[in-house]
C-alpha cells in the first residue's frame, strides 16, 4: 500500500497531466494549459508572486521552445514547495 | 490520493518532512537517524524500488550540499523532485498500452498502488 507521501508524489505528476493531457504534446504544456494550471492549481502562488502567466512561461521554459515541459513543471513545483515550507514558519 | 490537487501534495511534503525533522537537534532539518525513520515509514515503496537511493548514509551524502551533516528542506525537496522524476518514468514502463500515452503505476510498484484517485492504473489516451 502506498503511502500518504508516496500518492501525494505521484499527485504531482498527475497534476501535471491532468492539463498537459488536453490536447496537443502529451508531455507539454501549451501557454494555454499552461495558464489553467496556473489558475486551478497555483493561485495563492501566483497570486503572492504578482506575475503574470508570460513571465512564469519566461522564467520556467528553460529550452525556450515556448512549452513547459515535466521537468520545466518540477522547477515550477521546487519553487512552490520552498514557499510554502517558508510560508509554513510564519503561520 | 483522493482529490489530487497541488496544494495538498505540497502540504504533505512539508508536514512530512516537519514530523521527522522536529525530532532530534534542529527542528527544521533531518539528522542521518531522522532522514532514515522517513523512509522507512514514509518511502517504503518508493526507496525500495529505486535502487540508487538505497544507502541512507549515501543519499544523505548526495543531498547535503551545503555538507552540514544534515539536510534542510530545500535539499530534501530535491530528493522529492528526483522521486517525481523516477516514479512518472516508471508510470510509463508500467504502462498497459505503450503506443498511446498511457500510464501504469508508479514507484510504488505493481499491486502496491491505491492511492485512492483511480490514477496509476492506467489512463489511455
Amino acid at each position: 500500500m502506498a503511502t500518504k507521501l508516496e500518492c501525494a508524489i505521484n499527485c504531482l505528476v498527475e497534476v501535471f497531466h491532468k492539463y498537459s493531457l488536453t490536447g496537443g504534446h502529451p508531455h507539454a504544456l501549451s501557454r494555454e494549459q499552461f495558464g489553467k494550471l496556473l489558475e486551478k492549481e497555483c493561485s495563492e502562488f501566483t497570486k503572492k508572486s504578482k506575475k503574470t502567466v508570460p513571465e512564469f512561461m519566461k522564467e520556467l521554459d528553460i529550452n525556450q521552445d515556448g512549452f513547459i515541459n515535466f521537468e520545466e513543471f518540477l522547477i515550477l513545483t521546487l519553487k512552490m514547495v520552498i514557499e510554502h515550507h517558508e510560508d509554513s514558519h510564519k503561520e | 490520493m483522493e482529490n489530487c490537487t497541488m496544494e495538498k501534495a505540497l502540504d504533505i511534503i512539508v508536514n512530512t518532512f516537519h514530523h521527522y525533522s522536529t525530532r532530534v537537534g534542529n527542528p527544521d532539518t533531518l539528522v542521518k537517524g531522522e532522514m532514515k525513520q522517513l523512509i522507512t515509514k514514509e518511502l517504503p515503496n518508493f526507496i525500495k524500488n529505486a535502487k540508487d537511493l538505497q544507502d541512507v548514509k549515501h543519499l544523505m551524502q548526495e543531498l547535503d550540499t551545503n555538507q552540514n551533516g544534515q539536510v534542510d528542506f530545500k535539499e530534501f525537496s530535491m530528493m522529492m523532485a528526483r522521486l517525481t522524476m523516477a516514479t512518472h518514468e516508471k508510470m510509463h514502463e508500467n504502462a498497459p498500452d505503450k503506443d498511446h500515452h498511457s500510464h501504469g503505476p508508479g514507484l510504488e510498484g505493481k499491486g502496491g498502488s491505491s492511492c485512492g484517485s483511480g490514477h496509476g492504473h492506467g489512463h489511455s489516451h
